[in-house]
């Protein structure tokens, strides 16, 4: 009725409660909500999306790894039919600049290229065939300048610069103040010396680990749409919303109100999506800067290939030390990771690498130096497990050698030296809650069948197949850790309807894994709704304040908290309105399920439904954000030192591979792998996370490669880049460990990177366990077998050491 | 792809499309299945020309038994070879080839004149065709000329077949109790290009002794060979696993094959001793049923 007065006073503001128990939709195995969008194809993804006007760009790449530009000569290019615009640098209208840890990656190449793919030009055109017709018309007069191509030899005297030294904003991750040297890192802790001297059985070994391409399903893709009013919408893939604000708005050079950014679909990220799309999406607007007109760049899956980021590989160095019975006693490591031309996120990578070296275990003394290295090729950034699965590669095949010469199974070495509450890792980070790593290697065990394989296993053969068990651990500091603290934080909307339905808008990207499933869930339970009244959207940087990267397992446990800040603030609306239905302060009730209630007396309740209604009729605030920050983290350069993570998540990985030991072909049998997050928000998408990031894991382990030679990747395709097929999948055991973490959200701690991080070591230990011969390197192809089982005298045909 | 398809045209009969064939001039590309050439197209490496659509012609399908030979359509697809009981109980080697080759998707569009024509050293269909003597029918409207398989390829992606002419049918001539087997070695389980691969198709007598046999080998030579070396050794002996190993042997020691992204040189050849041995031990195992 217009003009009537609130129908009911307004009662003061209870506090909080605590979280409702039993829940009702936390840990519950409900459907993903872009299941059957997916399934049917109606999902839509980003070259889905057009505009009227639609404009196409087709981007130049270097064909040099590293070489001066003399001249870009466009004009045979803009002569050609359909074309709008050529653009090169010196068009961008703000800074030729992505901004990233170090300011050293241009949008386009300006005057030197640093390697084969790096952007030189852009045509902009009327369809996508007239723009890369055009674009081969774009002729670049090029110096070739010495290139260097191997870590060893990028940071020797008089080596060619790739990377002259730059430094970044303080405290921001890194500084690279040598040539070549984007970062160097050090952990530091104990007496080595001492440890060394200790220590009955000593091992020492060289490993490396290769580059990984992404593989998702949908390449890099945006579209850049100038509106009336003057402001540039993109809309594209992406894993950082916030990162491609900041990078459109500084290459146009215009406010950050002038840019707002949507991510849509998003098939598929692993860390590919976090920095690229910002290049991806300055050229898209780039484009509509100088045509006015909506812009579109897709990358053919051989682009993308050829220059976006990959995995970093690694040469590692570690030297570890034991006592007879087991107890270690040192660790020595030195780690070079290959990033390519450009720094993008290599300091920080260095920084998880070099943290997660010692791995759960408890090492007395350690000394851990990295380096993150500059060479004339394709950039290396974020992909999922962040520099860990190199430093666990060797880590976790050390200590089989190390058990194996000390006489003691793999299983009971780790146990014996495995972290617990009140344990300090190898950066002397103190353990006070949520460490779980002992239960994952004994579910681990059980569920595989660990003991009984590795006996019966010993004298396994059936012509020339023989079999392995083999086993590979970890654990994963959650979130962005004391380096990547300056821009850890995230924000959420909720706003509740009358009716009793609730939108939910959060800054981190669905890319597949179930965010939004998962927020939907967390936000159902805080105001007491049925799963299916509560939608959250696509991520938006106009709706909701910068939340960061969805990166670093952090999304669940961070979005989550910042929902469940709004949705406290909405409760408490609930709870003053529920008082006065029941004729009780709003402190004697709580949540429960879909209804509130007396704490003292539960069968006095009313429906949250007609409570919503009430409060909304009453003009109470039905809307809320949230905002979170984590617990807080330091790191110390110098002492090499300090509390990484707020927490970690453990796993432990069990597999059975079955080697022909004459073709040197390995089939996983069984893959057991038993991840401690602490809670499982939805057990289901959790089991997702662990089966797909296994599946990923065994590419890496097996497969994947990719050849560069000179700066020029040879298989940029899926017929020679070879991911696992469902026919390569074994039988997938997930297993879910719940220590809950007090500052995630029903106890969770984060699980999109784990699954993949142990399982190289697994599938390698399984195949010496199999044919007696060690794998210093992967991927373990047939090639790679067959040559270890020849250099280290394991005959193929002999019966296989006992 | 872009460029690539200046027109398609889609002939309503083998005679419509030999006519098609004779009169265009330039470049033109014979589209069956699709599954080499549309890749191909969209790396850029097929030249701008007419694309002839010829997975539409039934006539070019159809596996039909004779007494002395049974006939392939160019079109008979993989899952159709997969399909016959026939060809697996006269042309094993084939069957086998078929059955491993690609995935499903693949096999239903993948067509044995396409593998053929193709000519790549490592299509699968091609060496088990070695083994089993086929015969490919080319026709234009010149007339049809009849070509051993072994004499259609003269490198790589390359064949003397002419630029009117068309694949229409395979024949393998049928040989009363011949057993084969078709082996590869591939990057993965699925979808995966051989690396190696051998096949064998023989007659052996009750104690096992080889009265014929043809040995052929994929992905290690600019074509798929035959190892006439290896078919002399087996003439007229028992096949027994010392036979058997020391045919792989030889059969390592007559090529030469190259590294690439697949696989290197060193382990081409030592796996060809593993697939033929192994090809010839499922020989044995088939004969015995
Ligand atoms: C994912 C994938 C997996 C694959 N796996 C395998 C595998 O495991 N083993 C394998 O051997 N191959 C494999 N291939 C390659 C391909 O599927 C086969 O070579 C297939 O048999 C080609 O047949 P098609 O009908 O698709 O040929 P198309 O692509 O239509 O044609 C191939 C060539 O043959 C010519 N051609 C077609 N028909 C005739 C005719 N009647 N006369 C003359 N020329 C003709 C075409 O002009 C073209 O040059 C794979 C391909 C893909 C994409």
């Amino acid at each position: 009725m217009p003009g009537s007065g609130p129908t009911y006073p307004l009662a003061t503001m209870p506090p909080d409660d605590p979280t409702p128990t039993p829940t009702h939709t936390v840990g519950q195995r409900l459907e993903r909500l872009d299941a059957r969008a997916k399934v049917l194809g109606t999902a839509r993804y980003a070259d889905d999306l057009t505009f009227p006007g639609l404009l196409h760009l087709k981007v130049v790449f270097s064909t040099q790894p590293h070489a001066r530009v003399l001249a870009i000569r466009t004009d045979a290019a803009r002569r050609a039919p359909g074309v709008r615009a050529v653009l090169t640098a010196k068009d961008c209208p703000g800074e030729n600049l992505i901004p990233l840890v170090l300011p050293d990656l241009t949008l386009m190449a300006a005057d030197r290229v640093r390697f084969v793919g790096d952007p030189v030009a852009a045509v902009v055109a009327d369809t996508p065939e007239a723009a890369h017709d055009a674009a081969r018309l774009v002729e670049v007069d090029y110096e070739p300048l010495p290139a260097v191509f191997d870590v060893l030899e990028a940071l020797r005297p008089g080596a060619p610069v790739v990377a002259p030294p730059i430094s970044g904003p303080a405290g921001h991750g890194g500084a690279n103040t040598a040539p070549n040297l984007f970062n160097l890192l050090e952990v530091k802790k104990g007496d080595l010396a001492a440890g060394f001297e200790a220590a009955d059985v000593v091992v020492e070994q060289e490993y490396r680990t290769p580059y990984q391409a992404h593989a998702y399903l949908e390449t890099q893709g945006m579209t850049c749409v100038p509106e009336p009013d003057g402001v540039f919408a993109v809309y594209g893939c992406m894993q950082c919303p916030f990162y491609v604000h900041e990078a459109v708005a500084r290459v146009l050079g215009v406010p950050r109100h002038r840019v707002k950014v949507i991510q849509v679909g998003t098939g598929g990220g692993f860390g590919g999506k976090e920095d690229v799309p910002s290049i991806i999406a300055g050229l898209a607007a780039l484009g509509a800067w100088h045509t006015g007109r909506p812009v579109k760049l897709v990358l053919s899956r051989k682009e993308d290939f050829e220059t976006m980021s990959k995995r970093h590989p690694a040469l590692v160095r570690l030297k570890v030390g034991a006592k007879e019975d087991g107890t270690l006693t040192a660790l020595e490591e030195q780690l070079w990771l290959d990033g390519g031309a450009y720094a993008t996120l290599s300091p920080v990578v260095l920084y998880r690498a070099v943290t997660h070296a010692a791995g759960p275990y408890r090492w007395p003394a350690v000394h851990v130096t990295g380096h993150a290295v500059a060479t004339n090729k394709v950039p290396c950034g974020a992909f999922r497990g962040f520099g860990t699965l190199q430093v666990i590669f060797a880590l976790e095949s050390i200590l089989d050698e190390l058990a194996e010469r000390l006489g003691i199974d793999p299983l009971d070495l780790r146990l014996k030296n495995a972290v617990r509450v009140g344990d300090a890792l190898g950066t002397n980070q103190a353990l006070t809650e949520s460490v779980g790593f002992i239960e994952t290697l004994e579910r681990a065990a059980e569920v595989s069948g660990y003991r009984e394989k590795r006996e019966r296993y010993r004298t396994w053969q059936e012509g020339p197949k023989r079999r392995g068990v083999g086993l590979g651990c970890l654990l994963y500091g959650v979130g962005l850790g004391a380096k990547g603290k300056f821009i850890d934080r995230t924000g959420a909307h909720v706003q509740l309807y009358p009716d009793g339905s609730c939108a939910v808008s959060i800054g981190n990207a669905e890319m597949g894994q179930g965010l939004r499933t998962v927020i939907s869930q967390i936000a159902a339970e805080e105001l007491g709704l049925e799963f299916s009244k509560v939608q959250t959207f696509d991520g938006d940087t106009s709706r909701v304040p910068d939340s960061g990267p969805t990166v670093a397992s952090r999304a669940t446990v961070m979005a989550g908290n910042a929902v469940r800040d709004a949705c406290g603030q909405i409760r408490r609306e609930l709870r003053a309105e529920a008082g006065l239905m029941l004729g009780v302060e709003p402190d004697a009730l709580e949540v429960f399920q879909t209804w509130v209630r007396v704490k003292a007396a539960p069968e006095r309740r009313v429906a949250m439904n007609d409570v919503i209604a009430r409060a909304a009729h009453a003009r109470r605030a039905l809307t809320a954000s949230g905002f979170r920050l984590p617990a807080d983290t330091w790191w110390s350069d110098d002492e090499g030192q300090g509390k990484a993570y707020e927490v970690y998540t453990y796993a432990t990985n069990v597999c059975e591979v079955e080697v022909d030991v004459e073709t040197g072909e390995s089939r996983v049998i069984a893959l057991t792998a038993a991840h401690d997050i602490g809670r499982a928000i939805n057990p289901t998408l959790a089991e997702g996370q662990i089966e797909g990031g296994a599946l990923q894991g065994l590419g890496f382990a097996l497969t994947e490669e990719v050849h560069i030679d000179q700066g020029v990747i040879k298989n940029p395709r899926f017929a020679t880049y070879i991911i696992p097929t469902a026919m390569d999948s074994p039988e997938l055991k997930a297993v879910i460990v719940e220590h809950p973490y007090s500052g995630g959200p029903y106890g969770a701690k984060g699980i999109g990177e784990p699954p993949i991080m142990g399982i190289a070591p697994a599938v390698t230990n399984a195949i010496k366990a199999a044919t007696g011969a060690r794998l210093f390197e992967c991927p373990a192809t047939p090639e790679r077998v067959t040559e270890a089982m020849k250099a280290q005298g394991v005959a193929a045909r002999d019966e296989v050491a006992v | 792809m872009i460029g690539t398809v200046q027109r398609i045209l889609r002939p309503k009969s083998v005679d419509e499309l030999l006519s098609t064939l004779a009169e265009l001039q330039g470049p033109r590309h014979l589209l069956a299945g699709g599954t080499d050439i549309l890749v191909k197209a969209k790396d850029g490496k097929v030249a701008p020309g007419t694309w002839i659509d010829v997975w539409p012609l039934d006539e070019l399908r159809g596996v039909t038994a004779h007494d002395d030979r049974i006939d392939l359509g160019a079109n008979v697809t993989m899952t159709d070879v997969e399909r016959s009981p026939l060809l697996r109980a006269e042309a094993r080697a084939l069957w086998d080839a078929c059955y491993e080759a690609g995935a499903v998707q693949i096999r239903n569009r993948a067509t044995l004149g396409g593998n053929v024509a193709n000519a790549s050293p490592a299509g699968d269909s091609i060496p088990a065709l070695y083994s089993l003597g086929a015969t490919v029918h080319l026709r234009s409207v010149r007339g049809e000329r009849a070509v051993p398989i072994e004499a259609l390829f003269t490198g790589p992606g390359k064949t003397v077949i002419a630029p009117d002419e068309a694949i229409v049918r395979l024949s393998l001539p049928r040989v009363r109790g011949a057993v084969g087997a078709f082996l590869r070695l591939g990057q993965r389980k699925a979808q995966a290009i051989s690396k190696v691969s051998a096949a064998a198709t023989a007659t052996l007598g009750a104690d096992l002794t080889v009265e014929a046999a043809r040995v052929a080998l994929g992905a290690v030579a600019p074509t798929v060979v035959r190892a006439p070396e290896v078919e002399r050794l087996l003439a007229g002996r028992a096949l027994e696993p010392g036979l058997m190993a020391e045919a792989g042997e030889l059969a390592a020691s007559g090529v030469t094959p190259i590294t690439d992204v697949r696989s290197t040189k060193v382990y081409r050849r030592e796996m060809v001793a593993v697939v033929v041995r192994r090809a010839l031990a499922s020989l044995v195992d088939r004969r015995r049923g």
